[in-house]
Order: C-alpha cells, then structure tokens, then sequence
C-alpha cells in the first residue's frame, strides 16, 4: 500500500524540484517552437540549398535518440573547447531536438492551408512574407495545434531525461529520494502526479484555443 | 488609353504549351468577354494578366507597367496592387470576417489607417449589398455573398482593371444572378474587365467585345452581335451550337 503521510512529506521538496523541470521545458519549448518554424519556412523554401539544410537538420535531430544527443551536448561538446553547464546542456539539446519534431508539424500545417488562400493574397498584392504572416500562419495554427500540444507534451516528459546529466530536476531529485529511503512506490506515485498535472495543464489550455480558434467554422 | 495590352505572349507548362502568341490591347472602360471550350487557355491568360501564372514569351504591359517574363518579386507586387482579381472558388479568407477580408489589401498592402480603410471597406460592403453582414466570417456566408464579399475585396485596391475568373461557376443557379448583377453594375460604372465566363447570355450582354479561345489561340476576336449571330470560323459556329441550346 501507498503511505500517503510520506507522500505529503516528500511532496515539498519535489515541488521545487518541479520549478526546474518546469524551468527547463518552457525554456526549451520556447527555443523549439520558435526554431521549429524557422525550419520549417526553410524547408518549405524555393531555394533548394535551403531546403535541403532543413531537411538534413530534421533527418539527424529526429533519427538519433536524445538521450545519445544530450552526453554529445554534455560531454562531447567540452572537448571542442565550448563548456556547457548541465542546465545549459539540457535546454539546448531538448530545444533542438524537439525543434526537427515541431518544424515538421508546422511543414504540414502550412501546406494543409489550400493553395487559393495564398494566390488571393498574392492577387491583393501582398508579399511572401505578408502572406504567410497574414493569410497562411494563422490559418494553420488550428491543425497545428493538437499535434504542437501533444509534442510539447512529449517535450516535458523527456525532460527527466536530463537528470542523466546531472540537473536536478524532478526526476533526479525523486530518484535521489527513492535511494536514501528505498520507498520506490511512495516516489514514483507522488512524481507521476506532479508530471501528469503539468501535462494536464498543457492539455486543458489546448481545448481552451481550440474553442477560440473554432468560431469563424460555424456554418 | 489601353489598360492591358499583351504582344506575342505565350505561355507552357514545362512541355505544354497553353498560350500561343496572343496579341490584343484593351482600352480604358473596355469589357472583353473570354469564352472558349474548357481547356482553350482563358484561365490562364488571365493569370498571366496578373501574373499568377507567368509567360514565358512576349511582353505584357498593364496600367503602364511593362511585365517581362523575368521581372521580379517586386514588379509583380506592384503590378497586382492595379489588377483586381475574383476567383471561380472565392477563397475568401476564413479566419477574417467579411469586412476584414475587404480591408487586408489597403491596410498591410497600402499601409492605410484602420479606420480609413474601415470605412472605405464598408463603403464597398454597401455597393456589392452587404452591409448587414459586415462583420460575418465566409463560414456563415452563402456562396453568392461571399463572391460578392470577394468583388468588394478586389475594389478595395482600387484597381486598373478587374479580372472574373468564371465568378459564377461554382455557385448555386439562384445565387448566379446577384453575383452577375454585381458586376454588370461595375461594367456600367465604366471599369476595365476582361470575364471569363460560360455564361453565354452574360457575355453577349456584358461585354463590349468577345475574345473566342481555342487550344490557347484567340481564333475570334468581335463584337459580341457580331459573333454571337454570324461567328467568322467553324470553331466558332460548333462552339456556339453547343453552348446555346437551340
């Protein structure tokens, strides 16, 4: 059974711990979801070397496994002579590495808008760039969202994944707790909760933007 | 003054050729009604009018403005601030309401103030009969307002020369007639409008001349007494004998 008085008991100083995961998953969501698009413009670009760059980008950050991607951030890395400390190492490799994931559903978000959106746009006389700011982006937000949301989700979730390079984070921290006092369930249920809530929250502001975003639909 | 002028203009896609060597100026105030079988290239001359479709060869001048089939993003950005277009398939913008979609143009394209182009956009609204639904989103639109909504959009450029590409063809035989009417009242306010359409009775009755297409050729280029009584070719007469039922 569940010792719940140890569960409260451990709670506050997992609570702090969940300030980093959350510290270093809004960082790091913040720098995806921004390069994530950036990539995904360059994909979608005329220029075939541009191309071509976001597609190799995409093809090694999404085909090797993060954690593999965080000792070459963590340890690798320093051997070129460039330091990087853990929490630095952590927001950098789960930024870029969710950043091949967001850009690719951004990329299909863009192309689901048809293609007459933009011609009247360019018919109008706006440039390129007016067009994807003005007509396209905000037409793809809708179908972008569910599969944003559920990588973001992804995204917290492969944040313990940093504790392997020593950030004390949730993870590290409940692993640190569970090997001084060997209550493994008591841990594990009290940290599990603390992920689900904030991946609750994630999940309860999407269907709040999905009923924004769903008005000018109503026939 | 002649508003569009193209001189031995052609056009391919890849190894297709779609338009040969088409010449015709049209003056200021002129309506050119372009009919032909599907497939004849009427489409596509009017996309390269407003460069949608680029040509390949020959020169096309509008409002002025020579268009090369090399010139540049910023040529062609100018050249459609004078061109007015409205699609068979609307595409108005979902996520703006009807007057949003009619101020986008003047206000990111000319840089107007909110409430001038909020006005004049409203003043539009009103020509084409839909100042009660301003404020709607296409998605509670029917079909024949939102290609209205799309006209009002097209003027709200204040452009050169408006471009129909088969305006009514997608839309439900009642709602058919407010478009037309829309734009026979434009015609009357003296615009230049090059129309394609397959509506027959529309053309002769609109248009002050008929530019006849086949296989990306102008093979008759009349007035449309003259060509809807007495067409000069036989394509002309097979075409006319199928599209007026007797």
């Amino acid at each position: 059974m569940v010792n719940w008085h140890f569960v409260a008991h451990i709670m506050p100083r997992l609570l702090r711990a969940c300030g980093v995961t959350l510290e270093i998953s809004v960082a790091a969501l913040v720098m995806a979801t921004c390069l994530g698009l950036c990539i995904a413009l360059a994909r979608l670009s005329s220029v075939r070397a541009v191309s071509l760059l976001a597609w190799g980008y995409v093809w090694i950050l999404r085909g090797t496994p993060l954690l593999l991607q965080l000792f070459a951030a963590y340890y690798a890395v320093p051997q070129s002579g460039f330091r990087l400390d853990p929490w630095s190492a952590g927001i950098l490799t789960l930024g870029l590495n969710s950043a091949a994931y967001f850009s690719e559903i951004f990329r299909a978000a863009i192309q689901s808008v048809p293609s007459g959106q933009a011609e009247a746009a360019a018919a109008v006389g706006l440039a390129p760039f007016q067009i994807m700011r003005r007509i396209v982006l905000p037409q793809a937000l809708k179908p972008a969202l569910p599969p944003y949301v559920g990588q973001a989700i992804t995204l917290i979730k492969n944040s313990s994944l940093v504790s392997v390079i020593a950030v004390p984070d949730l993870m590290l921290t409940a692993q640190s707790i569970y090997s001084v006092t060997f209550k493994v369930t008591e841990v594990m249920v009290a940290t599990g909760i603390l992920y689900l809530a904030i991946t609750t929250v994630l999940q309860i502001a999407q269907a709040w933007i999905e009923r924004r975003l769903s008005y000018y639909t109503v026939r | 003054m002649t508003v569009v002028s193209f001189q031995n203009v052609s056009k391919s896609f890849g190894d297709r050729q779609v338009l040969t060597d088409i010449t015709f100026d049209v003056p200021q105030g002129q309506v050119v009604s372009l009919i032909g079988p599907s497939g004849a290239g009427k489409s596509t001359l009017l996309r390269c009018v407003n460069q949608l479709d680029r040509h390949t060869s020959g020169s096309i001048s509008v409002a002025g403005q020579q268009i090369s089939p090399s010139c540049r993003q910023r040529d062609l950005i100018q050249l459609r601030r004078h061109v007015g277009m409205v699609f068979q398939s609307f595409n108005l913008w979902p996520h703006l309401s009807a007057i949003g979609n009619v101020m986008e143009g003047p206000v990111t394209v000319l840089g107007k103030p909110r409430a001038q182009a909020r006005e004049q956009a409203a003043a539009l609204l009103e020509q084409v009969g839909l100042s009660a639904h301003a404020d709607k989103y296409p998605g509670q639109l029917s079909g024949g307002q939102q290609q209205r909504v799309a006209i009002a959009r097209a003027l709200a450029m204040q452009p050169k020369v408006m471009l129909f590409d088969e305006a009514t063809s997608a839309l439900d035989p009642e709602m058919v007639q407010e478009v037309l009417g829309v734009m026979e009242k434009l015609a009357e306010s003296g615009m230049t409008m090059l129309v394609v359409t397959h509506e027959m009775a529309f053309a002769r009755r609109i248009g002050h001349r008929v530019l006849f297409m086949v296989d990306g050729q102008i093979v008759e280029d009349e007035k449309p007494e003259a060509f809807f009584t007495a067409p000069a070719t036989e394509r002309g007469r097979t075409f006319l004998s199928r599209a007026l039922p007797a």
